[in-house]
């Protein structure tokens, strides 16, 4: 037996590698030699600075996309790379993986004295809390305003976030319903892109807002804005207005009901199935498809054992979770010094009414982290976690926490409130604190044609 | 010739080394020559272009993760960790391009990945003149048009 017959080279493997290349990039790098051998792909950087693509896609994916993107103007061959949609989708699903998206939480309503909105990645919170935040920390990201200048003396509520395109709402006269305006604007957080959309022919304080939007393979390809009237008194009747991309105009939809309606404003609605759904004190959630159904809306009714006596904003709230519709009740103090029984219900058929109640805990059952104030009147439900089945987070005194159902524990997450000295944080029934954020890996790239045209005032 | 279980492993430069078999198979190249022909677990196993101080170092990774996959509670997850930190530490950058080489032609995705990592973390942050110097790369753009490239995305700077 020769070495030669009985070679790595000589054997099929070494063509797999030259697959598993081509397999990433689609355009095979050709081989200089005739013969598949192992210097087919020098990485000699010494002589020419060759470096072939594989190493390349295999490196540049594990930087940060700012990282990444930042290497564009190395040379054209690294511009044509990272440019390359291919490798968008190697850097993507290598992102997608393991470690999951970065998770970040947003502050919801802030006041602009500065000029700048601004969340923070969970990871880095320990940073943050120990040191005081500074604007060039890698933990400190920023919102772009439309005009520093005009967000001056503004309010700014982040309403809600779709497939990380946030959208949020500028308001001058906040304490005033009257002469009450809104300007909406839609925003990517990391490319910091954002654009207006036009005013709706009802400009309200009372309102909810949704966000749905159409991602596909990075690029936005459809929008809708749904604004819902929601009314201090019952109405038998939804008004909803809806902003569509394909149209750029807001529509107007009036739906009737047979049962008396009064929706909450406070909660933001969560997405499921393609459909918003809201909190209605009376009937249930509401749950709405601008998409396929904008004149109908379903009512999906509360499970029937939850705290009737209370139906006060803070006791129940919804959310998704695994992909299902929950339902978390606080329930209300026995005494003032103790914290609350939590109760967590499920809908596991979407399509029907059936509630499952999936998780109670009395309150002197919870575990709380030595850190934290013990009893806590009112804790109020945050989110449920993107990823993990077990966890919730609450906003605890001044603290936001997550709940693990499992272990009954209740742990300090560590966000401060006052993320920078020029803006001030509000606390009152109208503001959440904050909810989570799932940052895509890759920028969503929103087309020209999906921006509305603005009117110039 | 090797005794039963180990293979013989020959650098470009003629050094042969006698490994175990199953450090050798953290190889999916060899791996699969192993498994289509069973005449190479007798013979010797050139393995080209890779010489014996890179095969060395080959060796001795895959002997670490081989012997943890085997027995979890001998080598635990942080030595491993510790191991593998270490391992890239000491590595010269000439060494560190030559075992990238080496570990995509013979398959050991564990290897690669850990050094795709250690050139990642070594490339963050720096800037397009210190990665061209790295990677001796000639910039072939005039200063005007990386000014435009970098116009487009003002967000990643």
């Amino acid at each position: 037996m020769t070495g030669n017959n009985n070679s790595v080279a000589a054997k099929s493997s070494m063509p797999k590698i030259i697959d598993r290349c081509n397999r990433i990039m689609k355009s095979p790098t050709p081989c200089p030699c005739p013969c598949p051998c192992p210097t087919a792909e020098v990485m000699d950087f010494e002589n020419d600075g060759y470096l072939p693509d594989w190493f390349l896609m295999e490196v540049l994916s594990r930087l940060p996309i700012n990282f990444a993107i930042r290497l564009k103007c190395v040379s054209r061959k690294w511009l044509s790379l990272i440019s390359d949609p291919a490798f968008v989708h190697f850097y993507v699903s290598r992102a997608s993986a393991v470690p999951r998206c970065p998770l970040v939480f947003l502050f919801k309503k802030l006041y602009v004295e500065g000029s700048t909105l601004t969340y923070f990645p969970e990871n880095k919170l320990t940073e943050i809390i120990f040191s005081p935040p500074n604007p060039t920390s890698p933990a400190y990201h920023v919102l772009p305003l439309p005009n520093s200048q005009e967000a001056k003396g503004k309010t700014y509520f982040i309403n809600a976030v779709d497939n990380g395109l946030v959208l949020y709402r500028g308001s001058e006269i906040w304490w005033d319903a009257r002469d009450y305006f809104s300007e909406y604007y839609i925003c990517d957080p990391i490319t910091k892109q954002w654009f207006p959309l036009p005013e709706p022919k009802y400009a309200s304080k009372r309102v909810s807002l949704g966000f749905i939007t159409h991602v596909e393979a990075g690029i936005l390809t459809s929008y809708k804005v749904v604004l819902i009237h929601c009314c201090r008194h019952i109405r038998h009747f939804l008004k909803f207005e809806v902003f569509s991309s394909e149209t750029g105009e807001w529509v107007e939809h009036t739906v009737h009901s047979q049962c008396g309606m009064m929706v909450c404003r406070f909660r933001n609605p969560v997405l499921l199935s393609g459909n918003l759904h809201w909190i209605d004190f009376q009937s249930g959630i509401v749950a709405y498809d601008p998409y396929d159904c904008p004149d109908k809306f379903r009512l999906i009714g509360f499970p029937y054992d939850v705290d009737k006596k209370h139906p006060s904003v803070r006791c129940g709230v919804h959310g998704v979770h695994q992909g299902h519709l929950k339902y978390f009740e606080v329930t209300p103090l026995h005494h003032r010094d103790a914290c609350s029984d939590f109760k967590i219900w499920v809908l596991e058929d979407y399509n029907s009414d059936g509630w499952c109640l999936q998780h109670i805990v009395r309150n002197e059952d919870i575990l709380v982290d030595s850190r934290l104030h013990h009893a806590v009147p009112g804790t109020i439900f945050i989110a449920f976690h993107p990823y993990d089945a077990d966890i919730v987070y609450l906003e605890w005194h001044d603290d936001l926490v997550t709940y693990n159902t499992k272990t009954r524990r209740v742990e300090a997450l560590g966000i401060p409130f006052l993320p920078e000295s020029d803006i001030t944080y509000f606390l009152d029934l109208e503001c959440w604190l904050c909810f989570p954020l799932v940052l895509p890996p890759w920028p969503i790239y929103i087309p020209p044609s999906l921006i509305p045209p603005m009117h110039i005032k | 010739m090797a005794s039963k279980g180990n293979l013989t492993l020959k650098s470009c430069n003629g050094k042969e080394f006698i490994v175990e078999e199953k450090v050798a198979v953290m190889s999916t190249t060899i791996k699969n020559m192993v498994d289509v022909d069973d005449s190479f677990a007798q013979g010797v196993i050139p393995i080209i272009g890779v010489d014996g101080k890179i095969l060395a170092k080959l060796i001795e990774y895959c002997k670490e993760h081989a012997e943890a996959d085997e027995d979890e509670e001998v080598k635990s997850e942080e030595y491993l960790k510790k191991f593998d930190e270490k391992f890239v530490d000491e590595l010269n950058l000439n060494d560190l391009y030559d075992l990238l080489k080496a570990s995509n032609y013979l398959e050991i995705t564990k290897l690669l990945n850990l050094l795709c990592q250690k050139v990642a973390s070594m490339i963050k942050g720096k800037k397009p003149e210190e990665i061209r110097r790295i990677f001796n790369i000639k910039n072939d753009f005039t200063p005007e048009e990386e000014e435009e490239i970098n116009r487009q995305n003002p967000w990643a700077f």
